[in-house]
């Protein structure tokens, strides 16, 4: 559909203006919110995370394309609401006590949103109990942690243990990030998911759905 | 060869020759410190370092207002790592303490400060709000005549008179504008996106923040420039995973303003002295571009950033741009034995050293979890295995010898 292709070039391209006006448009040729999120602004989101892991663009492009899909997803909010649409899944971000660094965890909440999660941004400095209170009161499926020091990576460990040992327990996949984290350290410490970028992130997100029986 | 003066032998190697052995910086400078981070225990990395070495009578340590870096590091220490620098700050005012225990640093442009875990870290963007020429003119900026030279120049002169170490010039103004735009005035996010939706506007506040380096370019240069043999410009252009902004951005929007300070501060240091940029991350894509506008010296050389392979970087650039640190700190150091600390020590020497073109350093401020005797390995190492002649290092790189300790 032509109004959808041109919605994914200008969320890839960080027009904000020209999404906004496509999404009205859109609305107006009784496209569904729904479409529109799927396969204007996810696509155009993974399009552009794509070229972000690929080293073809970078931060600033990440996070325009990232506000295009911010001032779309406030068009077709009332939409979303009147029609009932259930989310994917409901995942609780934050990046871990004693980091002030959130650009990552700032993408991967977009991302997630377009992908069609609900995500409860925790903001950052975000201590054990506040990631648990956050997803126990939203019902999550994921709660995702970054962190971009050494010394603030080793607060993720606890963490995790204090989610599994409330009474979130295994129920809620926790899944962490950022620049000291690897896959190694991921399985030692018992994290269900591991992301080496933010681009990378929603999809795992996805993935963790399926495992636990979600929605494709 | 006979031993050089810690000066001469800086000077060899940034000018690629090979010295009698390979200079040595940790402690000497404001970027290759370790970090103290009061009041808790665990944070305590340079009193932690201290008590290891059995010192006593010392100074409580000094620490940078943001980031917490050691400015004062004990004497005894820098002489037991024989560190080949020492460094001349600028005297400038200090943030000040709020009741809440957050800090205003009106010197610097009103940025606000507090801790966070375990650091003392930027928060509450002061200029977030500003989108015009118009926020620009109304923003109530500190004067641009304050005096930061109060004993300045005698510290320099000193040093540059009665000692033989390689003497780094400091001001913390050579942080405008570049990344403090973002990381200390408006927020990262908004510096970055303000470069592709506000342009205008981005060039309208970087002018602004340029102007007032330029000022304060002039006192500090103007003073100690004849006795420097080195200076800090900063700052970072990379991150962890590759580069903050593609190369087109970066020579539109970042570049001329290096240069311009680059530019000033060559009015007043010695032709011979040495323009030092601190840029964190994976920069290997500006380094062209650095070496055109005049930076001679590269740090941190962030190892296992991308693309800042050292084999890489002495290949690619080895003989154009000098390279100061390279010491692995977000694994080696430390999590790694010291058995492991020393063999990545000795892999780094022989990559980046021979033929000179290197000054050893941690590629960044040591943590507060990093063991004392890991960091006294590194050093001791560094010392042991940079005795020129150095040969070059044959098989497993130093990055991929680290990747395979799977240190985590």
């Amino acid at each position: 559909m032509e109004i959808i292709r041109q919605i994914v070039d200008r969320v890839i391209e960080g027009n904000i203006s020209k999404v906004e006006h496509l999404t009205k448009e859109a609305i107006v040729q009784n496209v569904t919110a729904q479409k529109i999120i799927d396969e204007g602004f996810a696509l155009g989101l993974e399009g552009v995370g794509e070229k972000y892991t690929n080293g073809e663009c970078f931060l600033p492009e990440m996070l325009t394309a990232g506000m295009t899909v911010t001032a779309g997803m406030e068009i077709l909010k009332p939409l979303l609401t009147e029609s009932g649409v259930k989310p994917r899944g409901i995942m609780v971000a934050g990046t871990v006590a004693g980091d002030m660094h959130d650009i990552g965890k700032n993408i991967v909440c977009m991302m997630s949103e377009a992908a069609g999660f609900r995500v409860i941004d925790v903001g950052k400095d975000v201590p054990a109990e506040m990631f648990i209170n956050a997803a126990r009161d939203n019902g999550a499926d994921i709660v995702a942690m970054s962190a971009l020091l050494s010394t603030t990576r080793a607060n993720m460990p606890g963490i995790i243990q204090a989610i599994r040992t409330s009474e979130l327990g295994h129920k809620v996949k926790v899944m962490i990030g950022g620049a000291p984290v690897t896959q190694d350290f991921a399985d030692a410490v018992g994290a269900d998911g591991y992301a080496p970028d933010a681009g990378l992130a929603a999809k795992k997100a996805k993935e963790l759905l399926t495992n636990i029986g979600g929605v494709n | 060869m006979s031993e050089m003066t810690s000066r001469e032998r800086v000077y060899a190697a940034a000018n690629f020759t090979e010295p009698d052995h390979v200079p040595i910086a940790f402690g000497g400078t404001n970027q290759t410190t370790i970090e103290e981070c009061p009041p808790t225990p665990e944070g305590l990395g340079c009193t932690q370092l201290y008590e290891y070495l059995g010192l006593k009578d010392v100074e409580p340590p000094a620490i940078s207002d943001a980031f917490n870096g050691v400015t004062n590091l004990d004497e005894r220490v820098m002489l037991r790592f024989h560190t080949d620098m020492r460094t001349v700050d600028a005297n400038i005012p200090r943030a000040v303490t709020q009741p809440d225990g957050t800090k205003t640093w009106d010197f610097m442009c009103g940025m606000r400060i507090k801790k966070v875990g375990l650091h003392d870290e930027p928060f509450e963007w002061p200029m977030e709000y500003m989108t015009t020429k118009k926020d620009i003119d109304e923003y109530p900026w500190p004067p641009l005549d304050i005096n930061i030279m109060e004993g300045v120049v005698e510290k320099a002169r000193y040093l540059h008179e009665e000692t033989d170490y390689f003497v780094v010039g400091e001001t913390s103004t050579s942080f405008l504008p570049f990344s403090s735009y973002g990381f200390l005035f408006t927020g990262t996010e908004k510096w970055l996106t303000d470069m592709k939706l506000n342009p205008k506007f981005y060039h309208q506040l970087s002018e602004k923040l340029l102007e007032r380096a330029l000022t304060y370019a002039d006192q500090f240069y103007g003073g100690v420039g004849q006795y420097l043999d080195g200076t800090w410009i900063y700052d970072d252009l990379g991150m962890q995973t590759g580069p903050l902004m593609s190369l087109a951005d970066y020579r539109e929007f970042y570049k001329p303003y290096q240069a311009a300070i680059i530019k000033k501060v060559r009015e007043y240091i010695r032709p011979e002295a040495k323009i030092i940029l601190h840029s964190c991350g994976s920069v290997y894509y500006a380094i062209p571009d650095l070496i055109e506008i005049g930076v001679d010296i590269l740090n941190p050389i962030q190892p296992l950033a991308k693309n800042m392979e050292p084999r890489r970087l002495k290949r690619e650039f080895g003989g154009k741009i000098a390279f100061l640190g390279g010491l692995d700190i977000q694994q080696l150091l430390p999590l790694g034995t010291v058995e492991q600390v020393r063999e990545g020590v000795k892999k780094l020497i022989q990559t980046y050293a021979p033929g000179g073109g290197f000054i050893f350093a941690p590629a960044h401020l040591i943590e507060p979890d990093v063991p004392p005797d890991n960091i006294v390995a590194a050093h001791d190492a560094a010392y042991e295995y940079g005795k020129y002649p150095i040969s070059k290092l044959t098989g497993q790189g130093y990055v991929d010898y680290i990747a395979g300790l799977h240190l985590h």
